[in-house]
Formats: C-alpha cells, sequence, structure tokens
C-alpha cells in the first residue's frame, strides 16, 4: 500500500521532470525566462542539484501521506534504538519512534522553515540595501557600518544568543530570527548593484521625465537587481536550513516530540556509538538538500550571467 | 601606512561600538535580565540583587547603557550565573584553547585550500578539477557539527584510531612525560581540526582557483609563455604569486565561519573552548555568558580582519606606497 503510493510520489516528480524540461526546450525562445531556463539545462550538476530538490519538495509536501508510522507515536518498548530493517527502514530512536517518518516529517518542517526564512531574509535584504545604495550618503555609511558589525558576529553564536535569551522559540518566531539573522550579505549584494544601476541613463531618464524615487527603484532598480538575489536566496536556503538544524541541535530550535531534521540528530547524539542510524539519515537528507542548494545556486548564476561562466 | 593602521583601528572600534550597543538592545528586549532569572533557584534573591545594582540594572535606562559601555571598557563583562564567577575569568580558561583550535584550523585550510585551488586551476576542465571542486562543495555543504559527529563515529568508534572527546587522556595523563602528553593533546587535536578543514577549505580552494584564472589571463603571463618558460615556473612565480593578494583578504572574511563552525565541532568533541562554554551556557539560560560570547567571537573577528588588511597592505607594494 505505502509501496503504491511511493509510487505514485515518484511518477509526479517524474512528470514534473519532464514537464520542466519541455518548458526549457520549447523552440520559441522569447523571454527572458525560458533564455535562462535554457542555459541552465544544460548545465548538468545543476539540473541534478534540480532534481533533488524536486524529489525533496515533492515528497516531504506529501509526507503524512508517505508516512510508514506515526512519526511522534512510541511504537512499542522492544523497539527501542532498534536497527534498520525492511519495517523500519531507516530504525527507531532512543523512545522507539520510526526514524524514518521522523525524517520525513522532518524535512517538511525544515524545508518549510528554510524557505520561509529565506523569504523574509531576501526582503529585509533587497529593502535595506536598495534603501542604502538609492539615499546614499550618510545614511548609506551608517547602514552599511551596520552590516559591518552584523557581519562580523559569526551566525551562529548570534542565533545561539538569541535563541538563549527567549529560550521557548515558536515556529514562527524561529523563522522570523533565521531570516532576521540572513540578509546581511544580501543587503551589501542589493547595494553595491544599485550603486551601479542608479548611474544609468535609465535613471537619469526616468527622473528627468519627473518619476518619482519609489518608482524609479520598482521600475528600472529592483528587475535589475533580481538575479543576483535570486542566486543569493538559492544559497542562502543551504545556509539557513544549516542553521536551523544546528539550533534544534543545541536544543532551541523546534522542541521536542515534532521532529525536524536538526533535533532528530540531537536524539542520536547521546547514542551515536550504539544507534548511529539515528544521527545519520537526517544528516544525509540535510547534506543533500544543502549540497542540491549550493549546486542550483551555481548553475543560476552562471545562467543568468552568462560573462560569469565556470568561476 | 600608519594612517591606514590608525583608520582600521577606528572603523574596527566603531564595529565593536555597534556590536555593543546591539548585545545591549537584546539583553534589555530578553524578558528578564541576567540577574533576575527566577527558575534558577541557585540564585538567591539578595546574590541577584547584588549583581543587578553593581551592574546597574536597578537605573533608568541611559545609565544603564552607559555603565554597560563603561564596564566592558573596564574589561568587565558580567557575572556568570551558571558558573559563579566573573566572566572574564571563564573567557581567559576558555579562549586560549578555541585559540589553538582556530589558528590550526585557519592554517591548514589555507594550505588545503590554496593547494587545492591551484590544482584545480592547472587542470582545469579536467576530472582532477571536476571530482576536487565536487567533494569540496560536498563537505562544504555539509552542516558543521554533523561532520564533526560522523568523524566521531567513524575514526573513534568503529575505528577507534583517536580519542573521542576532551583535550587529553585524562586518567593516564599524570603519568606521562612532556612528549607524550604533547603527542596525546596532538592526537586530541586531530578530528576536530579536520572537521574545521574540511568545512573551511572548499570555499578557499574555489576562491584562489578563481584568482588563479584570472591572473593567467594577465599580459605578462602569456609574454613569459612566449618567451619559452615553462608550464610550472609560470605557475608558481608569475600566476600564484599574483593570484595569493586576494586570498589575503579572504583570510579575514573566513574568521566568523570558522569561530561560527568551531562552536559546534568545540561541543560535539568536548573542547573546552568558548564555543563549548556558550553552547553548555544555552541550558541554564546564563546571559551574560552568551551575550560576552558574541562580542568577543566579534571581537575577534575585527582584529582577524584588521591584521588581514594590514597584511594585505604590507604585500601589495602599490598599497602599501599609499
Amino acid at each position: 500500500m505505502i509501496a503504491l503510493r511511493w509510487l505514485c510520489a515518484a511518477a509526479l516528480i517524474a512528470a514534473l521532470c519532464t514537464a520542466l524540461w519541455r518548458f526549457a526546450h520549447r523552440s520559441d525562445r522569447t523571454s527572458r525566462t525560458q533564455t535562462v531556463l535554457a542555459r541552465y539545462v544544460t548545465h548538468p550538476s545543476a539540473m541534478i542539484a534540480l532534481v533533488a530538490l524536486i524529489v525533496l519538495y515533492v515528497v516531504s509536501a506529501l509526507s503524512p501521506w508517505l508516512a510508514t508510522h506515526d512519526p511522534i507515536e512510541i511504537l512499542a518498548q522492544a523497539l527501542v534504538n532498534h536497527p534498520p530493517s525492511r519495517e523500519l527502514l531507516f530504525g527507531t530512536d532512543f523512545a522507539g519512534r520510526d526514524v524514518f517518518s521522523r525524517v520525513l516529517y522532518g524535512t517538511r518542517i525544515s524545508l518549510t522553515i528554510a524557505l520561509l526564512a529565506t523569504i523574509v531574509s531576501v526582503i529585509m535584504g533587497t529593502a535595506y540595501g536598495a534603501t542604502a545604495g538609492f539615499v546614499g550618503g550618510k545614511l548609506d555609511t551608517v547602514m552599511m557600518r551596520i552590516v559591518d558589525a552584523f557581519l562580523s558576529i559569526p551566525r551562529i553564536v548570534l542565533l545561539i544568543a538569541i535563541g538563549t535569551l527567549w529560550a521557548p522559540l515558536s515556529i514562527t518566531s524561529l523563522i522570523l530570527i533565521l531570516g532576521l539573522t540572513a540578509w546581511f550579505g544580501t543587503s551589501r549584494l542589493v547595494r553595491a548593484e544599485v550603486l551601479s544601476l542608479k548611474e544609468r541613463e535609465m535613471v537619469a531618464a526616468a527622473r528627468a521625465l519627473g518619476a518619482r524615487d519609489l518608482a524609479i527603484i520598482r521600475r528600472y532598480v529592483l528587475p535589475n537587481v533580481l538575479s543576483p538575489v535570486i542566486v543569493a536566496a538559492t544559497l542562502g536556503v543551504a545556509g539557513v536550513i544549516v542553521n536551523e538544524a544546528a539550533l534544534s541541535y543545541l536544543g532551541i530550535g523546534i522542541p521536542d516530540p515534532t521532529p525536524s531534521l536538526g533535533n532528530i540528530i540531537h536524539d542520536g547524539t547521546p547514542y551515536i556509538a550504539t544507534a548511529w542510524w539515528v544521527a545519520l539519515f537526517p544528516g544525509i537528507v540535510l547534506v543533500v538538500t544543502a549540497l542540491a542548494c549550493n549546486l542550483a545556486g551555481d548553475g543560476l548564476r552562471d545562467a543568468m550571467d552568462p560573462r560569469q561562466v565556470d568561476r | 601606512m600608519r594612517r591606514l593602521l590608525a583608520g582600521r583601528l577606528l572603523q574596527g572600534l566603531a564595529v565593536l561600538w555597534v556590536v555593543a550597543t546591539l548585545t545591549f538592545a537584546l539583553l534589555h528586549l530578553a524578558p528578564g535580565d541576567p540577574y533576575s532569572y527566577q527558575s534558577d533557584r541557585r540564585v538567591a534573591p539578595e546574590v541577584a540583587a547584588h549583581w543587578r545594582h553593581v551592574y546597574c540594572l536597578d537605573r533608568p535606562l541611559p545609565a544603564q547603557y552607559a555603565c554597560y559601555l563603561a564596564s566592558l571598557a573596564r574589561g568587565d563583562l558580567g557575572f556568570s550565573i551558571s558558573q559563579s564567577r566573573p566572566v572574564r575569568d571563564i573567557l581567559i580558561d576558555y579562549v586560549p584553547r578555541t585559540l589553538e583550535l582556530m589558528s590550526l584550523g585557519l592554517l591548514l585550510s589555507f594550505a588545503v585550500g590554496i593547494a587545492l585551488g591551484v590544482l584545480e586551476a592547472r587542470r582545469r576542465g579536467t576530472f582532477a578539477d571536476w571530482g576536487s571542486r565536487g567533494i569540496a562543495l560536498f563537505f562544504y555543504s555539509m552542516p558543521d557539527f554533523w561532520l564533526a559527529l560522523m568523524l566521531a563515529l567513524v575514526f573513534a568508534y568503529w575505528l577507534p584510531i583517536f580519542p573521542i572527546s576532551g583535550i587529553e587522556n585524562v586518567i593516564a595523563a599524570p603519568t606521562y612525560g612532556w612528549w607524550q602528553h604533547a603527542v596525546d593533546h596532538l592526537r586530541h587535536l586531530v578530528l576536530p581540526v579536520t572537521a574545521l578543514v574540511l568545512m573551511t577549505c572548499a570555499g578557499i580552494a574555489r576562491f584562489q582557483r578563481a584568482a588563479m584564472l584570472d591572473a593567467i589571463q594577465l599580459e605578462f603571463v602569456v609574454t613569459a609563455r612566449a618567451k619559452g618558460v615553462s608550464e610550472s615556473v609560470i605557475a608558481r612565480h608569475h600566476v600564484l604569486r599574483n593570484a595569493l593578494l586576494p586570498i589575503i583578504t579572504l583570510a579575514g572574511l573566513t574568521l566568523p565561519m570558522l569561530l561560527g563552525g568551531a562552536v559546534l565541532v568545540e561541543l560535539v568533541f568536548s573542547w573546552p573552548g568558548m564555543g563549548f562554554i556558550t553552547a553548555t551556557a544555552v541550558g541554564s539560560r546564563d546571559y551574560a555568558l552568551v551575550t560576552s560570547s558574541v562580542l568577543v567571537t566579534s571581537a575577534l573577528v575585527v582584529v582577524g580582519t584588521i591584521a588581514a588588511d594590514l597584511l594585505y597592505a604590507l604585500a601589495d607594494p602599490r598599497v602599501r606606497a599609499a
């Protein structure tokens, strides 16, 4: 029964990949999106990464339907730290919960948090960077010194401090905190881009025609900073997912019965010598996710900026 | 040169001031204050009241801020409730261990990263280039704590080659001579340093590869090649020397990452450094200790960046003259 569901999921993934492939290979390349996609699909490692991301997102979206057990149900006292078997694919943890189902649900939570936090950080970074770059002058200096200060704090140390001070974090505040500590790099990027865009003729022309600052930013500046921001966001997901895992690993992220990739590893750590499977499998999912994001980000950068190929 | 140094020092101080303001804001916004944490029953109310008075927490906000900055300027970082001693004394005990781990990690990851980058650039497009970049990116994508955990699993539990945790063999150490101590200590360093090197060398290799590919296109390389200079001499004398310059700046940028990585790596290997003490302060909600580690790590990063800038100025005659 479960096997059948997995087959359905596989079919869905295959259908999605084929649709994407078809779209990228349509002969009438008119839109910029299509050109970028067409260039992206010729990049083998980026393609593998994209397929991996599709698999991860589809499987985690369907996790309640694909899981073999309830992720927080304690199966039986006899099944504590049970090694992987046909019935329990990834074994069980110290409380006798099915690690496979926990990893499925945990992937869903971790991916959701990473995605939402990245959206927060992208919005924040773009707004901040665009303001600093566009307004310039003293405000720019002050704003950028603040970013310098934030960048000089190792992100995980800052997260630990915030997590400790507001100890039981809800998922919403976790998303906000992860997002609000991840935008510094993006804001620098956007600022640099805006500084050069500001000097272009199109902006001067728009200003001569009487366009307001906000309109100029919206019409001429933001569309042009989009590609570096998309690349930064893709790479950012990898960073956020690892940081969320680290927080949960330290016990200040997602609280216990709810699985997240980090707290499953946390549960497995004391028993690492005997029950290695508890910490191993969620870690593999983390590595695959982060690797896929990094490869996809590199591929996107190459596809969006043909000058930068092979860097 | 002297003006450059003065300018960078001032900038560094400004950054530290912003960080101090930030930690003050965090402390102020957080529920409770460092010495009013109610559920910690080990702290008697009179003791808490004493420390609140010492650190001006019973005064209005502007006075608190001034008092906070003043005590930081004196090097007083507060009082750790979980360890019942001043945070400064704790840090004096633990920071050197972190510095030891970090400097070894930094040195080795630059050695490995530069070597990999040079190799990749020279064999550009070949299997060696692809393979090395792939493997490096694989380790770069790994969560640091998980990498450390897996290293411990493979090289300490499954193949008991290296010790699992700590800085020395506590049971046998008293009987050791000085060289046995050194060997024992080195063996304890292997796994944590390996974890740090594996996770940072990918970025360095990537940067070095790009810098090499930039330098290869310069005119004097073409000239050297036209004059018949051998490829390995060109790589060493013409390309590498120019490609090493930008990498100095990278040293300053790698520091936050390495320090952050060290936190969790230290926790996994129970390495008694600053990261370890910070991670364990989470459970006891030791406000003063946690915020001090924010300040101290960023101070380390600032010092590192200034050092990198000065090194750059020393290495590049164009900057030195300016």
